[in-house]
């Protein structure tokens, strides 16, 4: 039987590959090792509170750390495939059952991104209570990794995050100030525990939130992970800059955050 | 069985095999690990420990992730029959193969059973890349595992670097701002795609593309596998320039907030450099010439 295999010398060439991959692969696990460690080591902003209201607001949540890196990376689970039992390690004894799907085309993969892509997204934010009332596009990140921020007059929402509404955080931001001119988060450090933020969805829906917690941070202190949080309760964070102004880098020493939370019961 | 089938049984059951041999990793960990039936025409039944684990594993299927912990196997193939027996001892016919491979743990890999570039059966294994990609970036993994000789990507008349040079049995990969890319595959060395290949980028996904199947045979496939949460957060946010704000809220710098936060820097005095450490990637990258629409 072993003969109908393959030849010898086929044979010797896997043996090879066999072996340089598990080169490849010790090397990649210190690796990821690291960078789950480093994602973990997050400034508490507790610490840096001006003002703090209710705990609960989700946004003390360490998971979504971790579900960004290696957690989450799973293959996508295709519909119906089941929940993976937990194998005893270290035991040799049966294999749990293992899913099996049939692969995506890549063509259904592109459709099914385009399609993701393509769900309503956030086109206008109101906050009554400190004059807020400015339309939303889309942003990214600039070529330096900062986030992208729009012109004086309008909000962007981090397209790369959660959507307003869904698990996470969708996150908001806008200028203090921009060319002289009055940005469109220039109220922004006044938003107060309590006060209302309206989202309109493109789809038409307006979805309510309610401030939970104000902070400022140094901005090399942000807490990145914290206010992009992609699982846990459904929330907003809106975002600009405060703090002492630098004239000689013309930029703002803080970030001013209010971190608000769905409300769900009106 | 004939003897086309049995090679390609075969290639399956190595691929089971080459499970046991991917790295060297303590007992307690365990690893995940995507088995890929690439070859065409085939159906097989896959026994583990004698019980019925990959049951009428057909071509395009992917199964896993096995998470398996470190142990010793004992894996049976046969070529698939309906109504498949749950226990291996209950099968009227032979195994094709029976071996005890030692699995060990701590990876996520690919395995794919697929033809050589000469048309033979065979199988390679991949390390998935699950590093976190840039803010605004996704990953694009092009895997040659068809029966066709060594290609590179092209669009826009150009090759994409760096994923060119791609001979079967390999890879290469590419961060790439999330977008989509008219990209084809075009024999090394040319620009003329002999396959469009459309690929849409996502942010924090690797999207890995194995073509599959027989090029002279007009059957070349494109099959995916998308690993997801592979996401940073942008690494600043500048949102004012002109200091028509320059009051404070409130000082950080006062009183007790000084004493709190000088506690906090000497606390986190360590973490904060790993942490920055950890970020250093999180930028966005500039587009190849070529992609630019």
């Amino acid at each position: 039987m072993a003969a109908s295999l393959t030849t010898g010398a086929k044979r010797s060439a896997a043996v090879v590959v066999v072996l340089s991959l598990a080169l490849v692969i010790s090397g990649c696990s210190a690796a990821n090792d690291i960078s789950v460690a480093a994602d973990r080591a997050l400034p508490d902003p507790s610490e840096q509170f001006v003002e703090s209201g209710t705990v609960d607001s989700g946004t003390d949540d360490p998971g979504g750390i971790a579900s960004n890196s290696l957690q989450g990376s799973a293959l996508d689970a295709p519909p119906g495939s089941g929940s993976e039992p937990e194998p005893e390690v270290g035991v040799p004894a049966a294999v749990p059952n293992v899913p099996i799907n049939r692969g995506r085309s890549l063509a259904q993969a592109t459709e099914e991104a385009e399609n993701e892509a393509a769900a309503a997204r956030p086109v206008r934010i109101r906050m009554g209570a400190i004059d807020i009332d400015a339309p939303i596009t889309d942003v990214g990140v600039e070529l330096d990794g900062e986030l992208e921020i729009p012109g004086a007059t309008e909000v962007g929402w981090y397209q790369f995050g959660s959507r307003p509404g869904e698990t996470g955080n969708a996150v908001l931001a806008a200028h203090v100030d921009y060319n002289g001119e009055l940005g469109a988060f220039f109220e922004l450090r006044e938003g107060a525990v309590g006060d209302i933020v309206e989202i309109d969805v493109e789809d038409g829906e307006t979805l309510t939130f309610v401030v939970r917690q104000r902070a400022q941070y140094r901005k090399d202190e942000l807490p990145f992970d914290e206010i992009f949080r992609r699982d846990g309760a459904a929330g907003v964070v809106l975002i600009t800059c405060g703090g002492d102004f630098n004239p000689s880098v013309r930029s703002y020493e803080d970030n001013v955050v209010l971190f608000a939370e769905l409300v769900t019961d009106r | 069985m004939n003897r086309p089938i049995r090679a390609a049984v075969a290639a399956v059951t190595m691929l089971v095999m080459l499970l046991a041999s991917a790295g060297q990793a303590s007992a307690q960990e365990t690893s995940d690990v995507y088995v890929i039936h690439g070859i065409p025409g085939v159906d097989v039944d896959v026994y583990v420990n004698g019980d019925l684990t990959l049951e009428n594993f057909q071509p395009k299927d992917i199964a896993g992730p096995l998470t398996l912990p470190a142990a010793d196997y004992d894996i049976e193939i046969f070529a698939h029959e309906d109504g498949a027996p749950a226990a291996s001892s209950e099968r009227t016919d032979d195994a094709v193969i029976d071996v005890s491979p030692a699995v060990p743990g701590g990876e996520n890999v690919s395995v794919i059973a697929h033809l050589a570039e000469d048309g033979t059966p065979t199988l390679s294994a991949f390390v998935n890349d699950l590093e976190p990609a840039g803010a605004g970036n996704g990953r694009v993994t092009i895997r040659h595992t068809a029966a066709a000789p060594t290609v590179d990507i092209v669009a826009g008349g150009a090759a994409v670097d760096p994923l060119t040079g791609i001979s079967n049995g390999n890879e290469a990969k590419a961060d790439l701002p999330a977008d989509s890319y008219p990209t084809g595959i075009a024999a090394a060395g040319t620009t003329e795609a002999l396959l469009d290949a459309p690929v849409t980028v996502v942010e924090g996904e690797n999207l890995v593309v194995y073509a599959i199947g027989d090029l002279s045979a007009g059957s070349v496939e494109l099959l995916t596998q998308n690993f997801t949460g592979l996401h940073s957060t942008p690494t600043a946010v500048n949102s004012g320039n002109s200091g028509l704000r320059d009051a404070p809220a409130a000082s950080l710098f006062g009183g007790w907030n000084l004493v709190l936060l000088t506690m906090a820097l000497l606390s986190l005095g360590g973490a904060v450099i790993s942490f920055n450490a950890g970020r250093a990637e999180a930028r966005r990258l500039e587009l190849p010439a070529n992609l630019k629409r």
